[in-house]
Formats: structure tokens, sequence, C-alpha cells
């Protein structure tokens, strides 16, 4: 009992004394090991235009959305130049931009009637400019646009509809209502994926769907929690980000046909995800700011480096194949003497190097 | 003195060990909380480091040169330090690649000094933290070089995180922690005295029985029925528990057997050690020497002869004995060493109580002293007549005649006296045979009585007769039963005066006895010597019994005793010697006689 009460004397001492930093001593200098490799050079960075990016072109054009007053623009803007040129201008309200090979889809208001949406073709000559549909008010009403006049789009919260620029539309019904974030659509897989939440429902799940021969929609449920895809068009490759718990997942679908979802990364806070088959990029949300980072990941390292400082970003990550990143970004702007705050949202274009420094050369 | 007892040992026990568990609990909690919180904010530092790191890189990428770069974070550090404080909740500086401060919090009266910091990280370009407390509050302080892509230190960012938060975190877990702890106590005592319980109790009737086994109760047994470690011990107690009952139960038996086989012996016996203390006595040692329960040898001091033996037998002197008279009885007292395994020597002492057989043999003395002075009378009455018939012509015929009467007087007294040394002989030897027969014993009294008037008349002495009428008869031997009463008239004859009574009354006294009454009015016995009229040889007056002209020898009651006693069977008659009320120290005879046959 003698030892038992010194044992308990000494720690109680040990304790109370606050030896709680027993494994960090106060007021030593600890150096902090960090193998931080920057893989990426920042080449440049052009911050100035404005507008929301929307999607890329097959030509590595951006296609970008403006608003200013009252005024709504449809733009393309040219990573190589960072310049931007106006493409479309409207009073209504534009929702989505997606680009096919000849020109692009957008949703916007219907004029006269704000319950319901338009979506228009726009060839990329100009030469055509038409309404192919008018679908229910959605929210964001998604579009997807392929091939070379193409798109896919949700009517009726249950609808999945294939139109093409002259207005011909296929219909299909899900077995339910789904409130439409996202789609996309293979072509050469013939199959399809959509993220979006049932009613009643918090989160959003990902949702694979093909057409039957009878021309009947098979719909599978891939995975929950999901919050951002991207198709890898040339390649057939989906990711998708998928959140368990406190932590988010970046799966991978190579086979859409035994869809096998492979994991390849896992970080908290994880937003956005965008990928080029070759390189995959992601965002990820800071907590102060509500701004995110810019991740590469690296797939042979299996290790993810930080590619930009925080933004406010409000868009897709768009990847050029000229190792360039293209977003859009919230940033308050100081506007008058009277510190009132206004909102404005600009292109960032990073042009990226490969760095190639030796990690273990010296500080210069 | 015992301070604690197990349960509460057991308890204590608990409360501490559990006390050392909740401490070792705490300061490992306290020591992951706080690497966890410092290695958290660590990291969320190192990232606000990166942030404004690449925020830089960003801004100066429009330059191709270092200097151009260094030069523009130098000039715009202010625009970078408003970046990185809206990155980040603590305190920012800012400083240059050689370590001077460039920006710092403007509300702040002084900048915090990092300059230890600062030295450990430009001499080896990684981000360095220093644990700090700064009016009690502790900070993590981080200095994070900034970098240009190619390793180029632009300048360094300092960055101070205060931990209230992990504090407070190790507050509440120490509330908390303490809670349970108290929680804990109550709930290890409680469970703790519940189980000691089932640890005490088993123990506890332990003791409790082993007490009374202590105080000679055996056949306790310990109720526990649990197959655990103080099962099997309960089990083997109770096994030798009853073992040790047997045991004590053959010893009692054996000693009882022993005290059984000491009481029934006739011979005192003293079973002493080296030591004198006393190892076994029997109780006629009480009878003896009047000494209850004695404890030592010594206890005997009134006897020295018991210790004077004793001593001799310790000097090593074997079979020692001596012949006392302790309290009236002649003791033999003999000893030896009791033979044993042992190296130890005890002695064993016998009193042998020979007072009858030293009676004996006074009485054969006495005897063979009365015989002899009674063969001599006569015949030395008888000798000296024939001598002086012998030696002289005695012509007197009246002398002549006396001469002859007297010696054949002496003669046939020689002859009586030889009968009645026969009688005695025979009833002490028990060699002559008893014919039972029914008997009216009214007519054997009146032939008796019948029969001694003829000697009654000499002196004038009336025996009158009396007995009840339809008395029933009786079992016994018709002659031996006259001698008895012969021999009773006889004496009362002998001691009667001249002229005077005897009455013999013969009565029913209630359904088993019948009462004989035989009477005389002469001189009576002395009380002092009651006892011993049916002693042998015993003659009240020596000279007047034998100057009388019948001349007993003293035998008369006695042969009616031993008859009585020894012949007749018990009960038949008792001889008793009752006392006359009126006449308060005169006895007289009387006799009780049973009724065998109904």
């Amino acid at each position: 009992m003698k030892k038992l009460f010194i044992a308990l004397l000494l720690l109680s001492t040990l304790i109370l004394t606050g030896c709680s930093n027993f494994l960090l001593a106060d007021n030593t200098v600890l150096t902090i090991d960090t193998n931080k490799k920057q893989e990426f050079i920042i080449k440049s960075m052009n911050t100035e235009q404005p507008g929301i990016v929307r999607a890329k072109t097959n030509d590595n054009q951006v296609i970008s959305t403006n608003s200013i007053n009252d005024d709504y623009s449809i733009d393309l803007y040219d990573p190589n130049t960072s310049t931007l040129v106006n493409y479309i201008t409207t009073d209504y309200r534009i929702f989505d931009v997606k680009a096919a090979s000849d020109g692009l889809f957008y949703s916007r208001v219907m004029v006269n009637d704000p319950d319901n949406i338009q979506i228009n073709w726009f060839s990329f000559d100009k030469a055509t400019e038409r309404t192919i549909t008018t679908i229910a008010d959605t929210p964001d009403s998604v579009l997807y646009a392929y091939d070379t006049d193409k798109v896919v789009y949700l009517d009726n919260g249950n609808e999945i509809v294939f139109s093409n620029s002259l207005g011909q539309n296929n219909v299909y019904t899900l077995d339910f209502p789904i409130n439409l974030k996202e789609i996309i659509w293979c072509d050469k897989a013939e199959t399809g994926f959509l993220i979006g939440n049932q009613d009643g429902m918090d989160s959003s799940d990902l949702y694979q769907f093909r057409i039957n021969d009878d021309n009947t929609l098979n719909v599978n449920k891939i995975s929950s929690n999901t919050l951002d895809m991207d198709l890898n068009k040339d390649e057939n490759k989906l990711v998708y980000l998928s959140q368990n718990g406190n932590k988010t997942f970046i799966y991978e679908i190579s086979d859409f046909k035994s869809v096998s979802p492979t994991p390849l990364f896992s970080d908290m806070n994880l937003e956005r995800v965008s990928y080029n088959g070759e390189n995959l990029f992601f965002s990820r949300s800071e907590n102060r700011r509500t701004q995110s980072t810019i991740w590469f990941f690296d797939r042979q390292a299996q290790s993810a480096n930080q590619v930009t400082s925080p933004f406010g970003i409000n868009s897709p990550i768009i990847v050029t194949n000229n190792n360039e990143i293209v977003f859009s970004f919230d940033e308050r702007t100081y506007q008058d003497v009277t510190a009132s705050y206004q909102m404005y949202s600009f292109i960032a274009n990073f042009r990226f190097d490969q760095n190639n420094q030796n990690e273990n050369s010296p500080l210069q | 003195m015992r301070l604690l007892n197990l349960r509460s040992k057991l308890i204590i026990y608990n409360i501490l060990f559990y006390l050392l568990f909740m401490l070792v609990l705490l300061f490992i909690i306290l020591q992951a909380v706080w690497f966890y919180s410092v290695n958290s904010m660590k990291e969320e530092l190192l990232q606000y480091g990166t942030n404004l790191n690449l925020y830089i890189q960003e801004v100066t990428s429009q330059f191709e040169t270092n200097e151009e770069k260094i030069n523009y974070y130098e000039n715009n550090s202010s625009e970078f330090y408003d970046e990185s404080v809206s990155q980040s909740t603590g305190e920012v500086e800012l400083f240059d690649n050689e370590g001077l401060l460039l920006s710092y919090n403007s509300n702040r009266n002084e900048p915090a000094y990092m300059n230890d910091e600062l030295e450990e990280s430009i001499l080896t370009g990684k981000p360095v933290l220093t644990i700090r407390t700064n009016n009690g509050i502790r900070e993590i302080w981080l200095i994070d070089p900034l970098v240009t892509p190619n390793n180029t230190v632009i300048g360094y960012i300092g960055m101070i995180q205060n931990l209230s938060q992990a504090d407070n975190l190790q507050s509440i877990i120490f509330e908390v922690i303490g809670t349970l702890s108290v929680i804990g106590i109550i709930i290890i005592t409680l469970f703790s005295y519940a189980m000691g319980q089932g640890f005490t109790k088993p123990i506890k009737q332990l003791t409790e029985i082993s007490s009374h086994i202590n105080e000679g109760e055996y056949d306790r047994v310990i109720q526990y029925k649990r197959n655990d470690e103080i099962g099997e011990l309960t089990s083997i107690y109770n096994k030798m528990t009853q073992n040790i009952n047997k045991v004590i139960i053959q010893l009692r038996s054996e000693r009882k057997r022993l005290a059984n086989i000491l009481a029934s012996l006739e011979d005192g016996v003293i079973a002493v050690s080296e030591d004198g203390e006393i190892l076994l006595t029997n109780k006629l040692i009480k009878t003896y020497f009047d000494i209850v329960d004695p404890k030592t040898i010594y206890d005997f001091n009134y006897h020295k002869s018991i210790i004077e033996l004793f001593n001799n037998l310790k000097k090593g002197k074997r079979n020692q004995f001596e012949e006392v008279e302790v309290n009236g009885r002649d003791l033999l007292i003999t000893g030896s060493p009791i033979k044993s395994d042992v190296a130890e020597e005890n002695y064993l002492i016998i009193i042998r109580n020979v007072t009858s057989s030293k009676n004996l043999e006074r009485e054969q003395r006495k005897f063979i002293s009365s015989v002899s002075h009674e063969l001599r009378t006569p015949l030395t009455t008888i000798i000296g007549y024939t001598d002086m018939l012998s030696r002289r012509k005695v012509d007197n015929p009246e002398l002549l005649e006396k001469s002859l009467n007297t010696i054949n007087r002496e003669g046939h007294r020689l002859v009586r006296l030889v009968d009645d040394l026969v009688t005695a002989n025979t009833v002490e030897t028990m060699v002559f045979t008893v014919t039972k027969t029914k008997i009216d014993l009214a007519e054997l009294l009146n032939n008796v009585v019948e029969q001694m008037k003829i000697k009654s008349w000499s002196k004038e002495i009336e025996i009158a007769y009396k007995a009840q009428e339809n008395l029933p008869e009786i079992a016994g031997d018709y002659d031996r039963l006259s001698q008895v009463f012969i021999n009773i008239i006889h004496n009362a004859i002998k001691f009667s005066n001249v002229g005077g009574k005897i009455d013999v009354v013969l009565t029913r006294e209630d359904e088993r006895y019948l009462n004989i009454s035989i009477r005389d009015y002469g001189i009576g016995i002395d009380p002092a010597k009651k006892d011993m009229i049916f002693s042998a040889f015993y003659r009240v007056d020596e000279d007047r019994a034998r100057n009388e002209g019948e001349g007993g020898a003293g035998l008369g009651l006695y042969l009616v005793k031993q008859v009585v006693d020894n012949v007749m069977e018990e009960s038949v008659l008792n001889l008793k010697l009752m006392k006359e009320p009126i006449l308060q120290f005169f006895y007289r005879l009387k006799m009780k006689a049973l009724l065998k046959w109904r």
C-alpha cells in the first residue's frame, strides 16, 4: 500500500504541476520537419476578367457567364490570351451553359414566364440561335452538352430529355422525382450519370442511367452523399466525390458496365473535382472565410499538393490541356467610402510549369 | 492490534488502484489532448503559411527574378499582412528574408519578439514552433519560411495562436475525470464492500468456527458452496474439523474408558511427571488423603511419605514402597517409573488400602491370642487338677469330686470352644450347606424358647414368648435360624440378672417383614461398644463371662452375625441393634425376617 501511495503522490504531483506538455516542452524551439514539395510552379496567374466559369469547349476555350446590372452575358474566355469575348447578351437570367462541338446550349428564364426555363441553342458560327424547349423551373436548370449539338437535361422533375439543336427530343422517365444537381452523358458508353436528391432527402446521390432497348430507363444508384463528378470523355472515366462521415472520398469508375468505384484519395472538406484524364484536381474548403484551395492529386505518389492559395471558388475547375486551370471566384471589393462591399466574380487562370527542382535543394 | 480488517483493506486497495488508474488515464488524456491540440494548431498554422506562400507566388508570378519578387513582397508587406490576417485567427507578423519585422498588428503596443524562432528557421530553412506562456495564456508561436517556387526565401511569416481552447478542454477533462473519479470511488466502495462480503464472510465463518472449536465444539461446519479457492479451503477445513471431532470423540471415549478403569481400580493411582506435576489421579486419592484435584505432588505436603517416595524415585531409586496410616486406614504406597518411548520420565504411585488385611492380621493375632488364652485357661485348670491328682493321693472325696467335676467342666468347655472355632471357621470359609425350607417361624421360636428355658431356670429367668397368630411362612434354613435364635437368647440369659425376664415377641410388621424382638432387662450394652459386640471373641466383661457357668469365648453374637450376613440370603434376616426409646443409652436386639414365599 505504501508503494501505491507513493505512486499516487508522484503522479498527482506530475499532473498538477502542469506537466501536460510533457511531450512538448514550453519555451523550446522545435523544428518542424515537413516534406512539402511543390508539384507545380505558377507560371502565370490572371484574375482580371470577370465572370463565372461554366464549361470548356472542345478547343480548350472556357465558357463563362457574367452579369452586370441586369444584363447577362455568355462569354468565351481564352486561357492562352486571357481574353474574354462576348458571345451572347440577354436581359434574362442565365442559369447554365454547356458547349457541344458546334455550339452551346444555355438555359435562361423564359420570357414573360419566370416559372419556366427556356433552353436555347447558339451555334459558334453565330449562324443559328433558337429555343429548343421549355422546361419547368428547376434549381440551376442543369444541362449537359455532348456531341456536335446535343444536350441532355431534366424536365418535370423526373424526365430525362435528350434534345438536339433542332429541338428534337427523346424523353425518358425516371421512377422517382429528383432535384438535379448535375448530369453527364457519355455518348460512347451510352451511359449517363446524374447527381440529385430526392424530395425529403438532404444529401444527393449519384445514379447511373442507361437506355434499354425498349426505350426504358435503367437507373442504378451508385453512391450516396455525392458532391461532384467529372467525366473524362476520352477515356470514359468518371470521378466523383462522396462524403463518408467527416471525410470526402474521390472515387473513380473506369468500367461503366461493372461500375466498381475505386477510391483514389480522401480528405476533409473536398468540394469539387476535375479530371482531364491525366491530371486530377480538386478543391478543398478552408474553414476561414469560406474560401477554397485547389489541389492536385498525384496518382503515382498517391499524395495531394496544394496548387493555389484560398479563393472563393464558385465554379467548376476547368483543366485545360496546357497545364492550365481556370475557375472563377468571388471577391469582395470595397465599393466606396461608405464601406460597403460588393461581390464580384473573376476568372482565375493559372498556368503551371512542372517543378523539376530537387526537393532536397537548399533554400536560396 | 489490527488497524484494518480485510474488507477495509480491500476497499482501500480498490480505491487506490482506481485512483491510480484514473490519474494515469488523466495523464494520458491530458498529454494526448495537448499533443493533439498543438498538432492540430500547428497544421492549421502551417496551412496559413502555405496559403500565404502560394498567394505571394501567385501575385509575384508576374516577376521573373527572385529579387523582383522579394522587393515586391517587402514593398507590399501590408497587403500580404492583410491577406494573412484575413486567413488567420491569431496574430501575424511578417518578416523579410533576414528576419526583420515588416508588418505586425498595429493594435498591439509592441510586436511579439520571435527572435529565437526566426534564428532557428533562418538556420534550418524549416518551420519552427515554440510553446510559450503569455500573461498566463499558453500560445503556439510558429515561424514559416515564405519561399519562391525555386525555394528562394522571400521572407518569413510568424503566427501566434493562443491555446486557450486546449486549456479549456483540459479543464473540462479535469472536471470530467474528477467527477468520474468521485462517482467511481463511490461505486468502487460499494462494489468492494459487497465483494468483500463474499470474501470475508467465509473467513469470518472460519474464524468463528475456529473459536468454537477452540471452546470444544468440534461438530461445526462452514456452509460455503462455491467452487473457488475459498470453497476448497472451507471444504478442507470442514474435513479437518470432522477428523478432529472424530479424534476428540475417540480420545474422550478412551479417556472415559481410562477414567472408568481408574475409577474401578481398588487402588489409588497418582501419575506424576518428573517435575512433580500431577498427570493423573483417581477418586480414591480424595478418599484416602482428602485432597481434591491435586495439581502437583507437593499438594500432598501433609503426607510426607508420598513426597519422600517421589523424591526417591527422582533420585533413580526403583520400586519404592512404604506402609503408612492415613485417616484411620492402613495404606501401602508403591512407586515406580512409567516406561515410555519418549525421553521424559514420569512416575506411577499406587496407594493400596490394606486396612482389611491389616485388620485381619490383627484379628488373627487377637484370635490366636484369645484362642491360646482360652485354650490355656481350661488346660491349665485340667493340668493343675490332674497334676494334683496324680501327684497326691486325694482321700477327700469332696475334693476328688470337685477336681473331677472341674476337669469335666473345663473339658466340656474346651469341646465347646473347639466347636465354636470350627463353626466360625466354617462360616468364614462358607463350606457348609444351606437347606432352604418353608419355615413356620412361630413354631421355630417356640421350640428354641422351650430349649433355652432349661438354661434360664438356673438363673430363675423367665422367658416370655408371644407370637402373632396366622403368620405366613418364610424361606430359610431351619437349623441355622435355630442356631441364631439360640445364641441370641443365650446371650440374653448371660447378661440378665437373676430373676430377670426375657421377652421374645413375634409379630408381622408389614407385607414383607416379620418382626422378632428378643429383649432382656439385664445390664445392657455400653453405647461406646455397641459396634463391637458382633466382633469375634469380644466379651463385655471378661471375668464375668469366663467365670459364668457357661464360660463363652465371645463368639456367640459373632457367629449370629456371620450366619445372618453371609449364609442367609440377603435380606432374609436383618439383624439390628435397636435403640430402646425409654432407656436411651441401652440397646436391645431386634431382628426382622423377610417373607420370602408369598
